[in-house]
C-alpha cells in the first residue's frame, strides 16, 4: 500500500467520468435511492396503512382450510396458483390470493378486507420500475443501477486523498462541508452501495439477460433459462382429490425442524395435477426461501434446492434479501435505511458540489432544490392524501410539478428550499394527525403508533434543521 | 457474541482512525488495525453464521467510521458566504453543440453498445468454462450475469472518462456485434 498512488491522469479522467454520468442521472438516482430507503420498511408501512387488520403469529391448519373454502366461494374461477401467505415476525398477518384477488384472513379463517393498493405500493413501484410498464421500468432502473455502480467506481478512483481524509469532516464552510459529506458517506459505505446497486441491477436486468440468453442459446425458450437457474416445477398427473395440508406441514416439521414457513402455494387446485408448495426461511441463510413440494396427500415430492443446490442457484435466490435488507429483523432494516439515506444524501451532495463550483447560478439551481426537497414533499403529500382515499401517484406527480413551477417562478433556491421544507414538515405533522384522529378509540396494530411517532420525530428534526439553516443564512452582521 | 464482534471491530476502526490522523504513515499501526478488523469476521460468523456474519461485518464499518468522523468534525465559523452568495450571477449558459454531440455519442456507446459488448464477453468467458466442464448450467448463467454487470460498470466508466474516439468505439461495436453475428449468421 506504501506505493499505492493513482496517477493525476487517472484521477482527472475518473472525475470527468464521475460528472459525465452523475449530472444527467442524478435526479432519477436520487428518486430511486429515496424511495428505496422508504421501501426497506414496506411491510411496516403496509401495516400502518391498514392498522385495523387482525394480527397474530400463530395459525392453525383448520384456519387455512376455512380460508380456502371461503376464497373458493367468493372466486368462482380456479386460479392456477392459490397463495396462502402465512404470518411472520415482520408481517403478522395472513392473506390469501389467486387470480389477482386477495384478502386478509381473520383468526377464525373468514376473509377480511383486501390489501390496499395505496401509498406503500406506489412507493415500492416507483422504486422498482418508476411506474413505467414493468419490463421497461425494470430495465431502466437496472441500467441506472449500473450507472450508480460506475459512479462509485469513478468516485473512488477520482479521490486522491482516499485514506488521508477518510475521517475528515469540515463543517461551517458550505462547499467544503458538501464535499466532505459526499466523500465520507460515499467512501465508507462504498461496499454496501456496490452490493445494493449490483443486486438491484441483477434483479432488474435478469429478465433482459434471460431473454437475450434464450434467443442465443435456448431456442427462444425463456422458461428453460429460468428453470436452469431456479429449477423446474414437478409434473403431477394423478393427484389425490383431497388436499392434506396438515400432513404436509407435519412432514415439513420432520425434515426441516428449524424452518419458518412463509407461504403455502397450491398449484392446479382441484385438478389431477394439484400439489402443494411450502416456502420457508432457514436460520442464518440469506436465501429468499427454500421451497418444499408435497403431493396432495401430504407426501414430499422434492425441494427446489435453493439452500443446497448449485452455488449459482443459491446466489441468485440470495440477492433479493440482500437487496431488501429483510433478513435479520427490524434493526437491520434500520441500518439499511440509514445507509440508504446516506446514498440519497450522496446523490444530492454530488450535484450540490457541482452547482457550487459554477461561477454562476441558473434555473438548474432552482430545479435541483425542487427535486431534492420536492421529492420528499411529494411522497409525504401522497401519503397524507391517500389517507383520504385519493390516488397517491396523482398527488405525487402534481406536488412534484408544483414544486418545480414554484422554484422556477421564485428564482431563489434558498427561498424555495425554505418553503418546500416548511411544506414537508407541515405534511408530516398532518399525516400523523390524519392517521391517528379517525382511529383514536380503535384497536390498531402494534406498529401503528411507533410509525406515527417516528414520522413526528422526523418532522421535529426537519424543523430543527430548517431553524439551523435559517440562522446560518442570516447575515453575520446585518449592518455591514 | 454480536456485541463482542462489533466492539472489536469498532476498536480496529478506531485504531485506523488514530493512525490516519497522524501526519506520518504508521505502517505497523495500520497493519494491526486492518488485521483486527478482518479478524472480527470470525466472531461475526460464530454469532450469526458466515452469510449474515460477512454482511454484518460490512454494515458495521460505515456506522463506526461515520461515528468517529462526526465525533472528530472540524467546526469553522462562516464569515464570507453571504457576500459570495450575493455576488453569484444568475445566467443560463447553454452547452456547445460539440459537447452535446459528444454526450449523445457517449450515452449510445456506454449504454446499449457497452451492454452488448459486456454480454458477449461474459457469455464467451463462461461458455468456455462450461465447455471445459468447470461450470454447470445455473452457475454458468449466474456467473455470466454477474460478470456482465461488472464489465458493463467498468465499460461505462471507461467510455465516459475518455473523449469519444472512433478506434475505441469501433472496438466496442465490433465486440457487441460479434455475438449476434455469430449467433444469427454462422450458428443458424
Amino acid at each position: 500500500m506504501k506505493n499505492f498512488k493513482l496517477s493525476t491522469a487517472t484521477i482527472k479522467k475518473s472525475a470527468i467520468s464521475h460528472s459525465a454520468i452523475g449530472l444527467p442521472t442524478a435526479a432519477l438516482l436520487y428518486l430511486i435511492c429515496l424511495t428505496g430507503t422508504l421501501s426497506v420498511f414496506f411491510e411496516e408501512f403496509e401495516r400502518w396503512e391498514q392498522p385495523t387488520i387482525e394480527e397474530y403469529r400463530h395459525y392453525s391448519i383448520s384456519q387455512i382450510d376455512t380460508a380456502i373454502a371461503h376464497f373458493q366461494q367468493r372466486v368462482k374461477s380456479k386460479p392456477e396458483t392459490l397463495w396462502v401467505v402465512l404470518p411472520t415476525e415482520t408481517m403478522p398477518r395472513m392473506h390469501i390470493s389467486g387470480d389477482d384477488q386477495e384478502w386478509f384472513i381473520n383468526q377464525d379463517g373468514s376473509l377480511s378486507a383486501p390489501p390496499l393498493e395505496a401509498w406503500t405500493k406506489m412507493v415500492t413501484k416507483l422504486h422498482m420500475q418508476l411506474h413505467l410498464p414493468q419490463n421497461v421500468g425494470l430495465i431502466l432502473v437496472g441500467t441506472l443501477g449500473m450507472m450508480l455502480a460506475s459512479l462509485i467506481l469513478s468516485g473512488l478512483l477520482s479521490h486522491p486523498g482516499l485514506f488521508k481524509d477518510a475521517f475528515r469532516w469540515r463543517t461551517g464552510r458550505h462547499a467544503l462541508t458538501q464535499v466532505d459529506i459526499h466523500n465520507r458517506l460515499g467512501v465508507w459505505a462504498a461496499p454496501f452501495f456496490l452490493a445494493i446497486t449490483l443486486t438491484g441491477s441483477f434483479i432488474g436486468l435478469m429478465g433482459l439477460f434471460g431473454a437475450l440468453t434464450s434467443v442465443a442459446f435456448y431456442d427462444n425458450n425463456i422458461t428453460a433459462v429460468i428453470e436452469t437457474v431456479f429449477g423446474d416445477d414437478p409434473v403431477v398427473t394423478q393427484a389425490a382429490p383431497k388436499l392434506e395440508i396438515k400432513k404436509a406441514f407435519q412432514t415439513l416439521k420432520a425434515i426441516a425442524p428449524n424452518a419458518s414457513p412463509n407461504y403455502l402455494a397450491i398449484q392446479n387446485i382441484d385438478t389431477e395435477g394439484q400439489y402443494m408448495e411450502i416456502a420457508v426461511t432457514l436460520p442464518q441463510r440469506l436465501i429468499f426461501s427454500e421451497i418444499y413440494r408435497f403431493h396432495a396427500n401430504g407426501e414430499l415430492i422434492n425441494h427446489q434446492e435453493f439452500s443446497d443446490g448449485e452455488a449459482g442457484r443459491q446466489i441468485a435466490i440470495s440477492v433479493y434479501r440482500l437487496h431488501f435488507g429483510s433478513y435479520a429483523g427490524f434493526w437491520l432494516k434500520a441500518i439499511y435505511a440509514i445507509l440508504g439515506l446516506a446514498l440519497t444524501v450522496v446523490c444530492a451532495s454530488g450535484i450540490n458540489i457541482w452547482l457550487l463550483k459554477r461561477k454562476h447560478e441558473s434555473v438548474l439551481n432552482d430545479c435541483w432544490v425542487a427535486v431534492v426537497w420536492g421529492q420528499p414533499l411529494a411522497l409525504a403529500a401522497s401519503a397524507l392524501f391517500s389517507a383520504f382515499g385519493m390516488e397517491p401517484l396523482g398527488i405525487y406527480c402534481i406536488t412534484q410539478v408544483l414544486a418545480l413551477c414554484y422554484a422556477m417562478a421564485v428564482n431563489n433556491p434558498v427561498q424555495t428550499r425554505k418553503v418546500l421544507m416548511l411544506a414537508l414538515i407541515g405534511s408530516l405533522f398532518a399525516i400523523v394527525v390524519s392517521r391517528i384522529a379517525p382511529l383514536f378509540n380503535e384497536t390498531v396494530t402494534a406498529i401503528f403508533n411507533p410509525i406515527n411517532f417516528i414520522i413526528f420525530v422526523v418532522a421535529l428534526m426537519l424543523s430543527a434543521l430548517l431553524f439551523h439553516k435559517s440562522r446560518q443564512e442570516q447575515p453575520i452582521n446585518p449592518l455591514v | 457474541m454480536i456485541f463482542f464482534a462489533f466492539l472489536i471491530q469498532a476498536i480496529g476502526i478506531a485504531l485506523l482512525h488514530r493512525s490516519w490522523q497522524k501526519p506520518q504513515r504508521q505502517t505497523m499501526a495500520n497493519t494491526i488495525a486492518w488485521v483486527i478488523i478482518f479478524l472480527t469476521l470470525w466472531p461475526w460468523q460464530k454469532a450469526v453464521g458466515w452469510e449474515f456474519g460477512i454482511s454484518f461485518w460490512f454494515l458495521s464499518i460505515p456506522i463506526v467510521a461515520w461515528s468517529l468522523t462526526i465525533a472528530g468534525r472540524e467546526v469553522r465559523q462562516l464569515k464570507t458566504r453571504q457576500k459570495k452568495l450575493a455576488n453569484k450571477k444568475r445566467q443560463m449558459i447553454f452547452p456547445v453543440k460539440k459537447q452535446v454531440t459528444q454526450n449523445i455519442l457517449k450515452t449510445v456507446i456506454a449504454g446499449p453498445i457497452a451492454f452488448m459488448a459486456s454480454f458477449v464477453c461474459a457469455t464467451l468467458f463462461t461458455m468456455v468454462l462450461l465447455n471445459m466442464g468447470l461450470l454447470t448450467g445455473a452457475n454458468q448463467l449466474v456467473l455470466c450475469l454477474a460478470l456482465m454487470l461488472l464489465l458493463w460498470a467498468i465499460a461505462i466508466t471507461w467510455v465516459t472518462a475518455n473523449p469519444v474516439r472512433w478506434q475505441s468505439a469501433t472496438v466496442l461495436l465490433m465486440v457487441a456485434l460479434s455475438g449476434p453475428t455469430w449467433n444469427f449468421g454462422f450458428n443458424q
